[in-house]
């Protein structure tokens, strides 16, 4: 699909505003989004999150005969993703101009910059060494995709861990997970991308610009800086575009301050994953699930709860049950409610009753446990199947499947939006 | 249990697929019905082709389904805020936001002739209504009503701002009941233009102001009536400068 196209008002509008010292969304000009970088179950896979613009990195490792010029160092190999789900011009499997930028503006930070050290990635001089590979996912594409992308892989490089290695003379033996405990990448230091917008031919520097703010830019200046305010990356790009040196200066400087923050921020996150992993609860990208502030409802007030009522009476002959009980039995990942009633001749029924519009204040629903135990590998969708099995006793049984999510969340008051229509629906 | 009568199942959520057969009473009734968005005639079923929940209007007795959607789908009679992409001989490409870009002629606006045509660059706004919007044909738009006349449709200042807001929300601000464009009224002087493809062009006295109103209508998409007059009071005293 062609990208939806740029109107002569949208441009002027950011452009004066920018003079203005006015941005579309509020900030100021040398303001960052919100940035929330969440790590997942597996090792080496980061979620940051700058505004709405979404990137995940997972690194992953191989071994691999090392270079021949380079023979006693692995292998740092970076590759960015940007499919149709990112923004609807986008093509799946290739990359377009934008994508080729992103790609070599975070190799070049992160790869040129030698933040890793190769060398502790060699295992036998000129036969075995470690191949890192990172890749990086574009989910959400709403502005400057370079500073996601590179925070992405930087965090997922810092939480990375492989698998440890022990030389018996000239046999290698590398240990599995459960054997030996993974070991980390040795990071010299964290570098990290701070892109700006240039307005009215490069006076103004708009930093962390969104997809407006970029389409409507003269050219964007990328610095690439690490928290000891060292300059590793610098790029300048658009068709035409100016910048005077007392901008760049400027920029530098609060490109600088703000490295040493999103620095710290990382380590933060670092560290508050590595509590949470030895705590055992572990949620994994969960965690940025409850971040979400969009909601999506048909009814202007909250989301459709779940709740268990009494049956209609013009479904069953039967006299209506007390009150239905429901648990969940959770069976090797397969959770399954079951109802039971009081009587055990009556139905007992699921009905997904609509929240009554607007005014109701007053909100019922029930806290759906999970348990504890679900500790295979937490998937970020759940696929939620409803089916109805008629039993004997004609007791109709709805089985709701979850595709095992990290129970701490399910403690939480998780609202679904179910949709039964009450025939027996496949989701 | 997917099919139901209409007037006991009214509010409740309905997926794409469902039908709704008018049960023997509804039959017998020589009440006209009709059909609105989400709901289409197939045979004697009434299916439902958007996932939402069904509405209903008393007279004449209206039924349509609600739905939470950014994408439009052209309906005809809608007005729409469109940008310029290209001219092709005598006519305008025109982006509305649907799959296929409309077509807008240059003499289809007030006093437009051979002669004496509108100047439209490209990347401009147009406020047009739909005059053609099938699933077959590419949608064609017109400035002007049947007669000719000048109904507050045409090209739009480039000295306002547009920006993007989900369908249902645009229904709720076009609703007469919906007070929140009269009270942002209140406070600051402006001119808009809704689009009933999601585009909204607002333009205040100033930039600040008109990206304050902008920002003030994205945020009440899901807000009640009172949390709308809430926003309003805040909004009015922050102009005030509290």
């Amino acid at each position: 699909m062609k990208e939806t196209p740029l109107s002569i008002c949208e441009k002027q509008t950011v452009i004066q505003g920018v003079k203005e010292g006015q941005r579309v969304d509020g900030r100021s000009l040398s303001e960052q989004r919100k940035t929330c970088i969440t790590f997942g179950t597996e090792w080496g896979c980061c979620q940051v999150l700058l505004g709405n613009t979404r990137v995940m990195a997972q690194v992953s490792c191989s071994v691999q005969v090392p270079k021949s010029s380079r023979a006693n160092e692995g292998m740092l190999f970076i590759n960015v993703e940007m499919s149709t789900m990112a923004a609807e011009h986008f093509e799946a499997g290739r990359l377009g101009q934008q994508g080729i930028e992103v790609n070599r503006l975070v190799e070049r930070c992160i790869k040129d910059s030698r933040c890793i050290d190769l060398e502790s990635l060699c295992i036998l001089v000129e036969e075995q060494a470690w191949e890192v590979r990172v890749d990086i996912h574009v989910l959400n594409h709403e502005g400057n995709l370079i500073d996601a992308a590179t925070l992405a892989a930087l965090g997922a490089l810092c939480h990375f861990k492989r698998p440890d290695v022990t030389l018996d003379g000239r046999d290698v033996i590398i240990h599995q997970l459960d054997e030996r405990d993974p070991v980390p990448l040795t990071i010299l230091h964290h570098p990290l991308t701070l892109s700006f917008a240039l307005f009215n031919q490069g006076r103004i520097c708009v930093l962390d610009p969104t997809n407006l703010e970029e389409r409507s830019a003269d050219g964007k200046l990328v610095m690439g800086l690490n928290a000891y305010r060292e300059l590793c990356t610098l790029q300048i790009s658009g068709d035409g575009v100016f910048i005077h040196k007392e901008a760049v200066i400027s920029c530098a400087n609060v490109a600088a301050s703000r490295a040493v923050q999103m620095v710290e921020m990382l380590k933060k996150s670092l560290a508050d994953d590595a509590a949470e992993r030895a705590k055992g609860k572990y949620s994994g990208l969960v965690a940025s699930v409850a971040l979400e502030t969009e909601r999506i409802t048909t009814q202007s007030q909250a989301e459709v709860y779940f709740k268990a009522s009494h049956h209609k009476a013009e479904v069953s002959k039967k006299e209506p049950s007390a009150i239905t009980k429901t648990k969940l039995v959770n069976d090797q990942g397969v959770v399954t409610l079951e109802t039971s009633c009081d009587t055990s001749s009556s139905e007992s029924e699921m009905e997904v009753e609509p929240l009554p519009p607007v005014a109701v204040k007053k909100r019922v629903y029930e806290e759906i446990d999970v348990g504890n135990d679900s500790e295979e590998e937490p998937v970020m969708l759940v696929k939620l199947i409803i089916k109805t099995c008629q039993g004997e006793n004609n007791r109709r049984t709805h089985i709701f499947e979850f595709h095992p999510f990290a129970s701490s969340s399910f403690r939480r008051q998780t609202c679904f939006n179910v949709i039964c229509t009450g025939g027996g629906v496949e989701a | 249990m997917a099919e139901k009568s209409f007037s006991t199942h009214v509010n409740q959520i309905y997926l794409p697929g469902d039908s709704v057969t008018l049960s023997k009473t509804d039959e017998i009734s020589t009440v006209k019905i009709v059909l609105g968005p989400g709901l289409r005639k197939y045979g004697k079923q009434i299916l439902v082709t958007k996932s939402g929940v069904l509405r209903t209007k008393a007279s004449p007795a209206t039924y349509w389904i609600d739905c939470h959607h950014k994408r439009y789908v052209p309906a005809r009679g809608d007005d729409v805020i469109g940008v310029v992409t290209n001219k092709v001989g005598e006519s305008y490409k025109v982006n509305i936001g649907s799959s296929e870009e409309a077509s807008l002629s240059s003499i289809a606006f007030p006093g437009a002739t051979k002669k004496n045509k509108p100047n439209i660059q490209i990347g401009d706004l147009v406020f047009a209504k739909l005059l053609i919007a099938s699933i077959d044909m590419e949608p064609e738009l017109v400035c002007v009503n049947s007669l000719g006349e000048n109904v507050g449709l045409g090209v739009l200042s480039t000295s306002g701002f547009l920006f993007t807001v989900p369908l249902h929300h645009i229904r709720k601000l076009l609703n007469p009941e919906c007070t929140l464009l009269k009270s942002l009224g209140k406070a600051l002087s402006f001119e808009i233009a809704v689009g009933m493809n999601g585009k909204i062009w607002i333009k205040a006295k100033s930039v600040k102001q008109t990206i304050a109103l902008a920002r003030a209508i994205s945020i009440s998409e899901h807000m009640n009536k009172e949390e709308m007059n809430k926003l309003c009071r805040k909004f009015v005293d922050r102009q005030a400068g509290f």
